[in-house]
């Protein structure tokens, strides 16, 4: 094994630590802002995940929105709904569906490695180099906009669609009732 | 670079975890956040095999950023009713939210 | 002319749809718009007649209504001189009776609604006279009955009214069912519901003799329905719940007189089969009497009114049995301007007599109304039958026919009606109009002010002092008296039109005219054509002259009965009937007409009920066992699906990845070839 290998092996196992250790905090963690923080680093590693396979772009990508945007959003909700002591606030189901959910899980885990070594064992080790010049950004963004460019403007509307719809769903039933009283409003309704 | 299996065995563990929280936890947000984790998890494995058998056709890297939009826009309205089912019934749990049973 | 016959219809349905969408709240309006609507109906019914008059004829206009397969079903004109004949009565009676409702009906609340509703009745009733196939024939006939519905029910507030309406749709619909039988029966055999084809086909023999029958007496038993023949009459007497130039349109002139349309546009069926005429005059002839002899006792003023026309329609279908179709159309046509005279003339004296129906509260109105008391004398006139009134040469027809078919129990029945006619029909006018004030005359104090919403008609013993009530002082009747006077000339007027009507009406059939009625309305056999029959029946029309033994018997009955009715009533000096204790418990039995509504609500209690009470007890027990066994097999399977239901999504996902777990399992330990293909593997 040559350094190099090692030096990889190192990297992947420090990001698959991140990334592991923050899933578990998710679910174990019996504060729900611990639990959101724990995601944040598995985000992070999943991010340089993208950059061990050389998907730079990916990995910025990955950075901006889930723990920019996503984990970030996530912390407002909790903060919106919380009361009271936050220490209890990420606990588990009834017993029953705890069980057969971690039987599920694991069962999942178990038959899918199963598969996946069966399938592909140990191959391919190396993964294919690049061309010297390739530039992978450069190539996504123009496929982007020219093979892909319909997919992209649906992308886009589903997400102007899907933010219309998260403000209509979020807002107040009743505006001008529910609605708190802003300083200087008062009175008018 | 370490060989493909060892990312789609990462990819499975968060996948599991994911899966796993998601079925388990009480509070929606934490459900949010599993499903979240989930989508990671197909997206290390969708990054991880468009690197290992078709490095230069990038189709694996466009399926990540749809995902990712997706991901987005399923938080935001995911978020967007967990807000109001905690408005109007005082409640997160998802236990609590059984209307709609027969 | 033929398309002038659809305006002639559709113009009264545009009022109805004008008022009762646009015009609802502009009463004036809304009453002038039907009366111009059925105004130009009238004139454009009388250039069809004059048309007709010239050039007699069948002509037919048709347009394809619906075709499904074989079947093709028609909406057209049929015009003839039976039709032309009865679209100038119809269009006449509802124009007159429209004028006069501008001031019976003046004070309803409901004055629009009314007039819409008369709108839509004269549509129907128009569309039925110029139907040329059953099944148009039938729609309108149920038009016909849902507008009578509506109209007699149209102060619906009152409960006596609500259950008047409700009795009127479901005796008739009761004889309607009868009508539609006999409309699939000739469809079965024929395949066509045209008139003129179904006549033809019957004409040619291609129906069973007892089909034939069948068929013609399932007809007359929707014309039974309709005409108010017995045992289906219960519904006319009480249908007076209606406003009273309702009762002159609809249960006078024009409705009940569809029975006896149907019967004569269907006259290829009757004379078809021996057996249905003799039902149709027997029928006819004993409800001529059995109403009659209800009439002499009663005292609702509405009525007896209401019993002579169901004997003078009983005329009408005895004529028809007896081979006579152009005695009972013509009877028909003369009928409907007396009846609806008398109508209108009672209920120009309820209206300015506080709304009282019962003619022992009243007594002397001659003095107050005389335009009233005048016409009203005249239709009784022309109603009893006397010489030279409309009803005279009717009615004289009639009786001649019914002589000729040899039929001669029903002569001498006819004639004796004609005697109890002349006497219920002065009966009356002597107790309203002659004589002294009624004791027991309202003082107008207490029924002035529900004008426009009349009480309900007060059916008591004859002799309003029998009820126990106490007679009203003499000044407080005096004091009444100052209100009382002749109606307005828009009710007087259609009162003198008719009356004039009812006295010139009858010389049209003056027989062995050269022109008369016998030569322009006839059956003329089946089919359209006839040339020849026709020529015949205007030959042995012009040479008949007078039956003068049957206009001497009729006319002496006529003068006998009116003598009675003077000696009994002329010189009254008490609110009481004499022939109550003259006829004692006969009587008795008369005034509660036979007790045939009681008869009806015996048998509906106990066979009817009883029978409904069986079926509901094996609906209850093994029907619905059957049905809730199934219902509660399905419950079961529905139970246990329902555990999976909970309504928790975290439930939901669990099932679904443990499905997913098994599908994996089974693909990767079962069917590893199936795996490799479908996840590729490394090459």
């Amino acid at each position: 094994m040559s350094t190099d290998q090692l030096g990889s092996l190192l990297v992947f196992a420090g990001l698959a630590f991140l990334v592991v250790g923050g899933g578990l905090g998710v679910v174990f963690f019996r504060n729900v802002f611990h639990a959101a923080v724990s995601m944040a680093f598995a985000f992070l590693g999943v991010a340089g995940i993208y950059f061990s396979l050389q998907a730079d772009f990916l990995g910025v990508i990955q950075v901006l929105i889930y723990i920019g945007a996503v984990a970030v959003i996530i912390a407002f909700a909790i903060m919106l709904t919380r009361r009271g002591d936050m220490a209890e606030t990420n606990r588990f189901v009834s017993p029953g569906q705890l069980a057969l959910g971690a039987l599920t899980a694991a069962g999942l885990w178990v038959a899918l490695l199963g598969l996946g070594l069966s399938q592909w064992p140990g191959q391919p080790a190396q993964a294919p180099p690049l061309p010297a010049g390739t530039d992978l950004t450069l190539s996504l963004g123009q496929l982007l906009l020219s093979q892909m460019a319909l997919p992209f403007e649906i992308a886009a509307v589903l997400l102007l669609v899907a933010l219309v719809g998260a403000v209509l769903i979020a807002r107040e039933d009743h505006p001008g009732q529910g609605r708190r009283e802003q300083p200087g409003e008062v009175g008018k309704s | 670079m370490v060989p493909l299996p060892y990312y789609f065995a990462l990819s499975l563990t968060l996948f599991s975890i994911g899966l796993f929280g998601a079925l388990t936890k009480r509070n929606a947000i934490t459900v949010l956040m599993s499903i979240e984790l989930m989508l990671n998890a197909v997206n290390i494995n969708l990054v991880a095999f468009s690197r290992f058998i078709t490095p230069q056709a990038l189709l694996g890297h466009l399926f990540v950023i749809f995902t990712i939009t997706v991901a987005a826009a399923e938080v935001a309205v995911g978020l967007a009713l967990v807000l109001t089912l905690n408005r109007h019934r005082d409640s997160v749990n998802l236990q609590d939210f059984t209307w709609l049973r027969g | 002319m033929v398309n002038l016959a659809w305006w002639v219809v559709f113009l009264p349905l545009l009022a109805f749809l004008l008022i009762s969408l646009v015009t609802r709240p502009h009463r004036k309006l809304s009453g002038w718009i039907t009366i111009l609507a059925v105004g130009a109906s009238f004139v454009l019914s009388v250039a069809i007649l004059l048309d007709m008059l010239a050039r007699p004829g069948a002509r037919e206009s048709a347009w394809q209504w619906l075709s499904l397969g074989p079947v093709h079903v028609e909406l057209g004109v049929l015009l003839d001189p039976l039709a032309a004949i009865m679209l100038v009565v119809v269009t006449l009676v509802s124009l007159l009776v429209q004028i006069y409702s501008t001031a019976y009906m003046g004070e309803d609340p409901g004055y629009s609604r009314y007039f819409a509703f008369m709108g839509l009745f004269t549509f129907s009733m128009l569309g039925l006279v110029v139907a040329n196939n059953y099944l148009e024939m039938y729609v309108f006939w149920e038009l016909v009955g849902l507008c009578s519905y509506l109209l007699i029910g149209f102060w619906y507030e009152k409960p006596s009214a609500a259950a008047a309406a409700k009795k009127a749709f479901v005796v008739t619909r009761f004889g309607d069912f009868g009508f539609l039988l006999a409309i699939l029966l000739l469809f079965g055999h024929l395949g066509t519901f045209n008139f003129g084809e179904v006549a033809q086909g019957v004409a040619d023999g291609r129906l069973p003799a007892a089909a034939v029958t069948a068929a013609a007496l399932l007809v007359f038993f929707g014309a039974a329905g309709k005409s108010a023949q017995f045992p289906l009459h219960v519904w006319l007497p009480d249908a007076m719940e209606g406003p009273t130039p309702v009762s002159a349109l609809i249960h006078a002139a024009t409705m009940v007189a569809a029975g006896v349309y149907l019967v004569a546009r269907t006259y290829g069926l009757f004379v078809s089969s021996a057996a249905s005429l003799l039902v149709v005059a027997y029928i006819g002839g004993f409800t001529a009497l059995f109403a009659a002899t209800i009439a002499i006792a009663q005292s609702d003023i509405k009525r007896i009114v209401a019993y002579s026309t169901i004997s003078q329609l009983g005329y009408m279908m005895m004529a028809l049995g007896a081979g006579g179709f152009t005695a009972g159309v013509f009877h028909l046509m003369t009928h409907a301007f007396f009846k609806a005279l008398l109508f209108l003339g009672a209920g120009s004296v309820i209206l300015m007599y506080f709304h009282e129906q019962n003619i022992w509260r009243m007594g002397g109105l001659y003095r107050y109304m005389k335009i009233t008391a005048i016409t009203m004398i005249v239709a009784a006139l022309a109603n009893a039958g006397l010489f030279p009134f409309a009803g005279f040469f009717s009615k004289d027809e009639i009786l001649v026919a019914v002589k000729e078919s040899g039929h001669l129990g029903l002569y001498w029945i006819g004639a004796f009606t004609a005697l109890l006619t002349a006497f219920y029909m002065f009966r009356l006018v002597f107790v309203v109009f002659f004589g002294p004030r009624s004791e027991f005359s309202p003082s107008g104090h207490e029924a002035l002010p529900d004008i426009g919403n009349p009480r309900p008609a007060q059916v008591e013993a004859p002799g309003a002092g029998a009820s126990g009530e106490p007679a009203v002082s003499a000044q407080a009747r005096a004091e009444a008296d100052k209100h009382l006077h002749e109606s307005p000339a828009v009710v007087t007027l259609p009162l003198m039109i008719l009356a004039f009507l009812s006295i010139v009406a009858g010389f049209w059939g003056w027989p062995g005219l050269s022109h008369g009625f016998g030569s322009f309305v006839f059956f003329s056999g089946a089919g359209a054509g006839g040339g020849a029959a026709a020529e015949a029946a205007r030959a042995a029309h012009a040479a008949a002259g007078f039956d003068w033994p049957t206009v001497i018997v009729s006319n002496f009955f006529v003068l006998l009965g009116l003598l009675l009715a003077w000696v009994l009533y002329g010189r009254r000096r008490r609110a009481a009937d004499p022939l109550a204790e003259i006829l004692g418990p006969v009587f008795t039995v008369l005034e509660h007409k036979y007790y045939v509504d009681e008869f009806y609500l015996w048998f509906i209690r106990h066979f009817v009920d009883g029978g409904a009470a069986v079926l509901a007890w094996i609906d209850a027990n093994i029907v619905n066992g059957i049905a809730n066994g199934i219902g509660a097999l399905l419950m079961g399977i529905g139970g246990l699906l329902r555990l999976f239901q909970n309504g928790w999504v975290q439930r939901y996902a669990l099932i679904f990845f443990i499905a997913v777990l098994v599908l994996v399992a089974v693909l990767v330990y079962r069917e590893p070839a199936l795996t490799a293909a479908i996840v590729g593997g490394a090459r």
